[in-house]
C-alpha cells in the first residue's frame, strides 16, 4: 500500500469517527438576535421589545435574597418543629457535638508526628494525658488505643540505667521541654488547645463570593415588642429595623440564624459545629451556582462584554470578582469588567440592584425607591388643634398629654381635652414663664418675683391641679441676673435642671462650667458644645456634674438633644447629624437635599426616633438611621417639639408669631426616602476623648 | 508494507480513542470529593416526589419546593458534617448539584397546541408575505403593548413588578391564541407551531415568576426557561425572516423602539 493509501485511510477513519460522534448543541448556520445578551445586560425582551434597566441579571439577584430567606426560613421553622419526625442526623447529638471536637483532638493525639518524637517512656502518658483533658469518660471516639503504642527506645534504657546516657542525656532531658513529661505535656497541651481554638471558629474568615449575598439582619439588643429574650435571633428582620430597640441591627448570616435556633433546641454544643461558617458556605455556592448558570445560560461567559467589547479573548470567560466597597468584609457587588469596580449591586445601585453606583451594606437598609419631597406621601394625621396661646418655646409633656408654651406667660394646653390653662401667676404674684416639663407631673416655672422682692424664683407646678410650689430663689443682680436657660428634656423621675448665669453653666444648682453652649440634659449626663462658641464642636460630655469625654462632630451645633446615650444636633445649614452610643457618627438629616434643622429625639416604642424641620414648614420624622421620613406638614417650628403619648406622635409647633398648632399623628404614618444615597453617608466613628483627671478643676 | 498498514491503523485507532476520550470529559468528582453512597442525598434530581418522599410533612401545609430543597439541602450538609467531610470542595459540589436540580425543575405544565388546530395554505410568495405581515403585525402590537406594561416598572424589588410579569405574561398567552387563528403557509407550519408554543410555555413561565415570591427555587427555573424561549424565538422569527427572504421579501425582526 503506497503512502497516499495510507493518508486516505487515516482520513476515511477519522472523518467517520466524526460523524458518529455525539455533537454538542450547534450554533445556527445563522446569526441570531443579541436577544440574549440583552436580556443579561441591558433588559429583558419581550417580542424583541428591551425593557431598560430591567434585566434578568437583576432579577435574578433579587430572587437570590429571596432564595436566602426561604432557606433560611425553612429550615429554622423545620429545626423549631422538631424536624417533622425526621432527627435521623440529631438523634444522638451529643455524639454529634462530641464527635467534632474529638475529631480535633483525636486527629492531633492520634497523627501528630511531633508527638511521635517525644521521648518513648512518656510518649503515651501525654497522649492519655492529652486523652483524658479533652475526652468525656465515654469517649465517643477512641483514639487511645491507636497511640499507645510504645517501644523501648535509648531515653528508656537511660532511665533505668544513668550510665546510658550520662550527664549528656540529662542536660538533653531537663533542658529540652519535649524530653520531660511535664515540658511535653505543656508544649502539646498550647498546641491543642490552639488548633481546637482554630477548629471552633476563632481563626479570621474569609468571605467567599456567595456569603456577599449573605447579609442578614438581627437586632442588637433585642425586640421593641413582647418579652423576647434578647439573645433571640431575629432571622426573619432582613429588611425591618423597626422592630428592633433603638433600630439596632448587627448583620449575621443564615448559618449563624440556623445556628442559633439549633442551640436553642439542642443546646449550646452546637456552637463546636462550626456550623454558620459551612452552612453559609453552602448556600453561598449554592446562590452563586445558579446565578452563575442563569447568567452563562444567556451569554455571560460566551458572549458576555468580553467579546461584545472586544476587550477580551474570544469565547473567554470573565471572571466575576465580588467586590466590597465599604471594608465591613460583606461583599457589596460583583465586577464583571474587570474595572475593580462593581458592575451587579447587592445593596442597590442606579436601577436597584443594577449599578454603578452600588451601596455598601452598611447602607443598605431603606434603599428603597428615592422621591421628591414634593411628590411624597404626607403623615396620617390623627387630630390637629390650634390653642389660643402663647405658642413660643413650647415643650410636650414625656407622656404627650399636655404642651407648655408661651413667652410672655405661661400655658398649658391638654392635647386630648383641647382646653388651656393660664399657669403665668404663681404664688404671691411671681410673674412666670415656661421653662419645659421637669417630668410627666411637673412643669418648671421661671419667674420673676414680686418686683420689691428683687429675686428670680423658680417654682414647680403640678399636672392636674395645676397648683404650685417655690422651690428656689435668686437675687437679680443688674436687671437680669439669670438668664432662663432652656430647662432640658428629662426623663421622668430624674429631673434635672439647668440655668445661666454669667459666671456659667448650672446643673441642678452646681456649677459646671463656662463656655459650655446649648447644653442638653439625658439622665444623669449633660451635653453641651466646648468649642469657645464656634459651634462646631467638641461637644463635652458631663456625668454626676464632673466632665468625662468629649467628642467631635460633622456639621455644626445651633441646637443639641441627647436621649438615652444617643446625641444630636445640627442647623446652621451644615445638617442634621447625630451620634450613636458606641460613637458612631451619622446622617440624620436629609443632606441639603431639603434644609434640615436641629433635630429633636423621642421614643416610639423604646425606640430612638429623630425629627427635624425642613424650612418648607415640614417636620420629618424618622427612626434613627433610617432614610424614609414621615413628612408632617403645617409644621412651622419657629420653635418645636416632638413626643410619643403611646399611641401616637404628638408635635407642637410655634410660627414666627407665636401661633402654636398640635399634631397628633399616627407612626405608621407613610414613610418617603427623599434623598436616596444622599443619606447614607456615614462619617465613621466619633471616639470620647477623656479628658485627664485634673481637668475639672481646671475649668473650674 | 503490511507493518506500513498496521501502523497506520493503529495511529488511527489511537486518534479515533483520542478524539472520543475528549468528547467524553469525565464528569465525575474528583476522588477528593465525597462518595455518594445515596444519590438521593447528596444528588437531588429534579424530581419533586423523591424529595416529597424524603420529607413526611406532619404539618397540614403542603411543603413547597423551597421548603423541601432546603430540608434535604441542610439534611445533606448536616449529614457531610458528622461525617467530617464538609470540605469547601464537598460543600461546592453538593452546591452544584443542587443548583442543576434546582435549574432542571420541570416548568408548570403549559398550554401546548397541536398542529391539527392550525390553518395550514400552501407555500405561495403571496402567501408568505401575506404571513409575515401578519405575523410583524402582532408582534409589534404585542411589544408596544409590553412597552406600556413595561413604563410602570424599573427595578424587579418594586412592588408592581410581579403585576408586570403578570401582565407580560398574559400578553404571551394572548398572542399565542391570536396566533392560532392565522393561516399559516404550509412550509412555516413546524415552526409557527413552534412560535405558538414557546409563546404558552413563556405565559406559564412568568406566571410563576410572578405568583412563587413564596417558593422562589421554581423562579429560577422559570426564569430559564424563559431566558431559553426567548433565545428560540429569536430563531423561529429567523426562520420567517429567511423563507420571505427566499421569497424576494426583506424584513426586519425587531421592534423599533
Amino acid at each position: 500500500m503506497s503512502a497516499k493509501k495510507v493518508i486516505v485511510l487515516i482520513l476515511t477513519l477519522a472523518i467517520a469517527s466524526s460523524s458518529f460522534a455525539p455533537t454538542v448543541l450547534a450554533q445556527t448556520s445563522v446569526p441570531v438576535s443579541d436577544s440574549a445578551l440583552r436580556q443579561k445586560e441591558v433588559g429583558i425582551t419581550i417580542f424583541g421589545y428591551t425593557v431598560p434597566g430591567l434585566s434578568w441579571d437583576s432579577i435574578a439577584l433579587v430572587v437570590a435574597k429571596h432564595v436566602i430567606d426561604k432557606i433560611v426560613n425553612s429550615t429554622v421553622k423545620w429545626i423549631n418543629n422538631g424536624f417533622e419526625g425526621n432527627p435521623a442526623y440529631v438523634s444522638n447529638p451529643k455524639q454529634y457535638f462530641a464527635d467534632i471536637a474529638d475529631g480535633v483532638a483525636g486527629e492531633f493525639i492520634r497523627n501528630n508526628k511531633d508527638l511521635n518524637l517525644l521521648c518513648s517512656p512518656f510518649q503515651a502518658n501525654i497522649r492519655l494525658s492529652l486523652m483524658q483533658e479533652y475526652y468525656e469518660p465515654e469517649p465517643y471516639q477512641c483514639t487511645l488505643t491507636e497511640v499507645v503504642g510504645n517501644t523501648r527506645g535509648a531515653i528508656e534504657d537511660f532511665y533505668n540505667d544513668f550510665s546510658k546516657g550520662g550527664w549528656d542525656a540529662w542536660f538533653s532531658m531537663t533542658q529540652n521541654p519535649t524530653n520531660n513529661p511535664y515540658g511535653a505535656y505543656l508544649k502539646a497541651r498550647v498546641d491543642l488547645d490552639s488548633r481546637i481554638a482554630s477548629a471552633i471558629g476563632l481563626k479570621d474568615r474569609e468571605l467567599n463570593q456567595g456569603r456577599g449575598f449573605l447579609s442578614y439582619k438581627k437586632c442588637t439588643l433585642g425586640k421593641n415588642t413582647g418579652a423576647v429574650n434578647s439573645d433571640e435571633v431575629q432571622w426573619n428582620l432582613p429588611d425591618d429595623p423597626n422592630g428592633c430597640i433603638g433600630g439596632l441591627q448587627e448583620t449575621v448570616t443564615p448559618g449563624s440564624v440556623i445556628e442559633n435556633q439549633l442551640s436553642n433546641v439542642l443546646g449550646t454544643g452546637v456552637r463546636q459545629l462550626e456550623l454558620a461558617d459551612e452552612f453559609d458556605e453552602i448556600v453561598g455556592a449554592l446562590v452563586t451556582q445558579l446565578i452563575q448558570k442563569i447568567f452563562g445560560s444567556v451569554g455571560l461567559s460566551g458572549a458576555g462584554k468580553g467579546n461584545a467589547g472586544g476587550t477580551g479573548q474570544s469565547g473567554e470567560a470573565r471572571r466575576a470578582i465580588p467586590i466590597d466597597t465599604d471594608g465591613d468584609g460583606i461583599i457589596d457587588g460583583t465586577d464583571t469588567d474587570g474595572d475593580g469596580r462593581p458592575d451587579i449591586c447587592l445593596f442597590g445601585g442606579e436601577n436597584g440592584t443594577v449599578g454603578p453606583p452600588c451601596l455598601g451594606s452598611r447602607d443598605q437598609e431603606e434603599d428603597g425607591n428615592v422621591i421628591s419631597f414634593n411628590e411624597a406621601p404626607r403623615a396620617t394625621v390623627v387630630d390637629t388643634y390650634r390653642p389660643p396661646a402663647d405658642g413660643w418655646w413650647s415643650d410636650i409633656s414625656p407622656n404627650g398629654r399636655y404642651v407648655v408654651s408661651g413667652n410672655s406667660g405661661s400655658f398649658v394646653t391638654n392635647v386630648k381635652a383641647k382646653t388651656v390653662k393660664d399657669i403665668t401667676i404663681q404664688g404671691e404674684g411671681a410673674d412666670c414663664r415656661n421653662k419645659g416639663w421637669f417630668n410627666n407631673d411637673t412643669i418648671v416655672n421661671w419667674c420673676y418675683g414680686k418686683p420689691e422682692y428683687q429675686r428670680i424664683e423658680m417654682w414647680l407646678v403640678e399636672a392636674g391641679s395645676w397648683a404650685g410650689k417655690l422651690i428656689a430663689q435668686m437675687p437679680v443682680i443688674g436687671n437680669d441676673a439669670v438668664s432662663f436657660t432652656n430647662i432640658s428634656r428629662t426623663d421622668p423621675n430624674e429631673g434635672h435642671w439647668l440655668t445661666t448665669t454669667t459666671e456659667g453653666l448650672y446643673e441642678d444648682g452646681v456649677f459646671i462650667g463656662n463656655g459650655i453652649g446649648h447644653a442638653t440634659i439625658d439622665g444623669n449626663k449633660l451635653y453641651g458644645t466646648c468649642d469657645g462658641g464656634s459651634n462646631l464642636g467638641p461637644i463635652c460630655i458631663y456625668e454626676n456634674y464632673k466632665k468625662v469625654g468629649q467628642f467631635t462632630i460633622r456639621g455644626a451645633v445651633g441646637g443639641l438633644d441627647a436621649l438615652d446615650g444617643y446625641v444630636a444636633w445640627g442647623g446652621y445649614g451644615k445638617g442634621a447629624w447625630g451620634r450613636t452610643p458606641t460613637g458612631r457618627i451619622i446622617a440624620l438629616g436629609t443632606k441639603g437635599t431639603v434644609m434640615d434643622g436641629v433635630p429633636k429625639l423621642f421614643k416610639v416604642n423604646n425606640q430612638i426616633w429623630a425629627g427635624h424641620f425642613n424650612g418648607f414648614n415640614s417636620c420629618l420624622l424618622r427612626p434613627w438611621g433610617e432614610k424614609s421620613v414621615i413628612i408632617v406638614d403645617d409644621c412651622p417650628a419657629a420653635s418645636w417639639d416632638v413626643e410619643f403619648d403611646g399611641t401616637n406622635i404628638v408635635i407642637s409647633a410655634g410660627s414666627d408669631r407665636g401661633e402654636l398648632v398640635i399634631h397628633t399623628i399616627s407612626p405608621d404614618s407613610p414613610r418617603s426616602n427623599v434623598c436616596g444615597s444622599a443619606c447614607s453617608d456615614m462619617s465613621g466613628i466619633a471616639p470620647i476623648y477623656t479628658p485627664p483627671s485634673n481637668i475639672n478643676e481646671r475649668m473650674q | 508494507m503490511r507493518a506500513k498498514i498496521l501502523s497506520a491503523l493503529i495511529a488511527s485507532l489511537i486518534m479515533i480513542g483520542a478524539a472520543f476520550w475528549f468528547r467524553f470529559p469525565n464528569e465525575k468528582p474528583a476522588e477528593s470529593l465525597i462518595t455518594i453512597s445515596n444519590p438521593g442525598s447528596a444528588a437531588p434530581k429534579s424530581d419533586i416526589d423523591l424529595l416529597s418522599a424524603s420529607f413526611e410533612n406532619s404539618s397540614s401545609t403542603p411543603l413547597s419546593t423551597t421548603d423541601m430543597f432546603s430540608r434535604q439541602l441542610f439534611a445533606d450538609y448536616a449529614d457531610l458534617k458528622s461525617r467530617g467531610e464538609a470540605s469547601p470542595a464537598n460543600l461546592n459540589f453538593l452546591a452544584e448539584r443542587y443548583a442543576e436540580g434546582i435549574l432542571n425543575i420541570e416548568p408548570s405544565a403549559s398550554k401546548v397546541a397541536r398542529v391539527e388546530q392550525l390553518s395550514t395554505i400552501p407555500d405561495s410568495a403571496e402567501n408568505i408575505f401575506g404571513y409575515g405581515k401578519i405575523m410583524i403585525a402582532a408582534r409589534s402590537k404585542y411589544a408596544l403593548l409590553a412597552k406600556q406594561e413595561s413604563e410602570q416598572v424599573s427595578d424587579p424589588s418594586q412592588e408592581n413588578f410581579d403585576n408586570f410579569i403578570l401582565q407580560t405574561g398574559d400578553l404571551y398567552l394572548a398572542l399565542a391564541n391570536e396566533l392560532l387563528g392565522i393561516k399559516v403557509p404550509a412550509s412555516l407550519v413546524r415552526n409557527h407551531l413552534e412560535i405558538v408554543n414557546n409563546y404558552f410555555q413563556s405565559a406559564q413561565a412568568m406566571r410563576t415568576i410572578a405568583e412563587s415570591s413564596d417558593d422562589p427555587i421554581k423562579i429560577y427555573a422559570a426564569i430559564q426557561t424563559q431566558v431559553r424561549n426567548a433565545k428560540k424565538e429569536d430563531e423561529l422569527f429567523l426562520n420567517i425572516q429567511i423563507a420571505m427572504s427566499t421569497n424576494g421579501i426583506i424584513w426586519t425582526n425587531n421592534y423599533t423602539q
